[in-house]
């Protein structure tokens, strides 16, 4: 499954380091696309191994905010 | 916010400073000024390491303690002002630079209307889902009209300002917008799969899209930071001094340098996007650069593959009354010769009956008894005068009475936009006949015109040549488009195929847009390399002068944070 998630402004570079680093390691994500210009951050996941929700409460765990 | 409630702590604390220099007072205001700041962004930092992430968050925060373990408390205040107010600033800055694409999602409804006029939210409805749109509103999905018609507003999708009639059949787009009356649409595709959703995920994907250059930047940044936290302990473990290995921590992020490159290129492309030209990503625009000849396709691109009338020639009757013959008898017909000559003489006022159609060639038809015969020259039985446009004969059995000469209509700004192309080797591809080839490229200014090619042909062409532009509609042309360098699609932006074969999209199908887009490609390329000194040039300056203990945490924090807002307003000069 691929799912778009957009997230609040980033502010700086490092940030999408940050995703890519936590959420690249995440069991059942296939592949992953953090967009710095877009703030958008694409995903794509086996929903069998994790869900969307799990995806985006790391997100949000990383301290970024979710629209 | 910049006027922000959250800056007061700190303008006290520097109040504090300036006056109360080295009292107690001060001391306990910068120490509560660091450790309010801190907290915004310090706790994160430290629990994003259950993810092994070592950002520059953590880095300050680091130093902000060792700060404070080592009593330079007016240090501990600035740094993390400097910190957070730079990130607000960078965050506003950024904000701007999106701004086109914030505009095109406003046209992305999140609620639309059934046929009994319930209110519904986009994920409740299917394909095949009937639902309503009022005037004025957006159509929020991609489908069929089943009821009503109106005019639309369809600048969003092809950039055509002057809205269009659509009746009942007609194929309705998301992001389109009903001018009067109201509409009854058949959902065929809703968010992502409608063709406006291709065009937002185009832009974005764009956005994202790295150079091969961004990429050898981001895997130095990756190797920097960890160089330089090393090299902060090599200082504190060798040299024993704390404040350069602190001020290393604060240095060690090249922000800069990292954001030199994709802020200029967010800028350059929603600046195109802007102009309704769509570029697929920032790569398309640095080859651009290195291009030296292109090739424009002819009908429907450096024309307007209109036909008009140009010349009426009258044996018999006059030239008013031959068009009035021709109209009244064509006005029954939907063939685009037959519109042009429709379109030249409106007021026509012949009743025709008995009408015969001969498929390709023209039409049969009787005027008050009397016997017209209009169309091509094979549907009389005697010898006719040859021409080499497209030429429509009027006549009988026996004779011709008038022959109607049209030709397809060269787009206004062709001739300007050669000239403007000078640098370039300039070439016409076209399978249509040498004459009509001849008399468009002498009028606009191209000499080396290759005719009557056919599709296989131009493809060899456009393999054969290097660095080649291809300029041609999203349909007919899209092999060439693919197999060129970079291909330039007039219009076709409502078309699946022309979007994936071409790498520029002018949705608008203004042939300026492309001397302006040579010239973006330029300045872009010319602010990256500015963007780029800017941040090579500072994390020298920084590192240089704090190794020689020139430069402190705070005025380290702060050169660090100017040079990335330095690289974001130069790159705003992308826009125009």
């Amino acid at each position: 499954m691929r799912k778009k998630i957009r997230l609040e402004q980033f502010t700086c570079p490092s940030c999408t380091n940050k995703i890519e680093k936590a959420v690249g390691n995440l069991k059942g994500v296939n592949s992953l696309e953090v967009g710095f210009n877009t703030s958008t951050v694409v995903v794509e996941f086996d929903e069998n191994i994790i869900s969307l929700k799990n995806i985006e409460r790391v997100i949000k765990d990383l301290g970024f905010v979710i629209k | 916010m910049l006027l922000n409630k959250k800056w007061v702590p700190f303008i006290i604390s520097l109040i504090l400073r300036i006056f109360l220099y080295g009292t107690i007072y001060a001391k306990i205001a910068h120490i509560l000024t660091g450790l309010y700041y801190a907290s915004m962004f310090s706790l994160q930092s430290i629990k994003n390491l259950k993810y092994k992430i070592v950002g520059i968050d953590l880095l300050i925060t680091i130093a902000v303690f060792g700060a404070l373990i080592i009593g330079e408390y007016w240090e501990m205040a600035s740094v993390t002002f400097l910190y957070l107010f730079g990130n607000e600033l960078e965050k506003q800055a950024l904000y701007k630079t999106n701004e086109r694409l914030r505009d095109m999602m406003k046209l992305v409804p999140t609620n639309l209307r059934l046929e009994n006029n319930e209110l519904v939210s986009i994920e409740e409805i299917d394909i095949g889902t009937k639902i309503k749109v009022l005037q004025g509103e957006i159509i929020p999905v991609d489908g069929l009209i089943v009821t009503g018609d109106s005019t639309i507003d369809e600048s969003s999708i092809t950039g055509e300002s002057l809205p269009i009639y659509k009746s009942i059949n007609d194929f309705v787009y998301m992001g389109t917008i009903v001018k009067e009356g109201f509409i009854i649409v058949e959902t065929s595709a809703i968010e992502e799969d409608t063709i406006y959703g291709q065009i937002l995920d185009l832009i974005e994907t764009a956005q994202n899209r790295k150079s091969n250059f961004q990429r050898t930047i981001d895997k130095f940044s990756q190797y920097y930071t960890p160089f330089v936290i090393i090299l902060s302990f090599i200082a504190f473990i060798i040299l024993k001094d704390i404040h350069i290995a602190l001020s290393l921590l604060v240095v060690s992020c090249p922000g800069a340098l990292v954001i030199a490159i994709p802020i200029a290129s967010s800028i350059a492309l929603g600046n195109a996007a802007k102009s309704n030209i769509l570029i697929k990503g920032i790569d398309v625009l640095e080859s651009l650069n290195t291009m030296q000849t292109i090739a424009f396709d002819k009908t429907g691109t450096l024309t307007k593959n209109e036909l008009k009338v140009i010349k009426v020639i009258a044996y018999k009757k006059n030239e008013e009354e031959i068009l009035n013959i021709a109209a009244s008898i064509e006005s029954h017909s939907e063939h685009p010769i037959a519109n042009a000559i429709v379109k030249q003489f409106q007021n026509y006022n012949y009743k025709c009956e008995n009408l015969e159609f001969i498929a390709g060639k023209g039409i049969i038809a009787y005027i008050n008894d009397k016997k017209y015969i209009v169309g091509q020259e094979s549907l009389f039985s005697f010898e006719v005068e040859h021409y080499s446009n497209t030429t429509v004969y009027v006549g009988d059995d026996n004779e011709i009475f008038g022959i109607i000469l049209l030709s397809d209509t060269i787009r206004e700004d062709a001739k300007n936009v050669i000239s403007d192309l000078s640098s370039f080797n300039i070439m016409m591809l076209t399978g249509d006949n040498y004459d009509s080839a001849v008399e468009v490229g002498n009028y606009i200014g191209i000499s080396n015109i290759k005719s009557r090619l056919l599709p296989e042909e131009k493809l060899q062409i456009i393999r054969d040549s290097e660095n080649i532009i291809m300029v041609g509609d999203g349909i007919n042309d899209s092999p060439s488009l693919m197999e060129s360098d970079i291909g330039i699609s007039m219009g076709g932006s409502e078309n699946r195929v022309a979007m994936e074969t071409s790498d520029v999209i002018l949705m608008d199908k203004n042939l300026k847009s492309i001397p302006k887009l040579i010239k973006l490609a330029k300045k872009t390329k010319h602010v990256m390399i500015q963007n780029m000194s800017i941040a090579i040039l500072t994390a020298l300056v920084l590192f240089a002068g704090v190794l020689d203990s020139k430069i402190n945490l705070s005025i380290g924090m702060l050169v660090h944070e100017l040079s990335i807002l330095a690289v974001i307003i130069n790159a705003n000069r992308l826009r125009w």
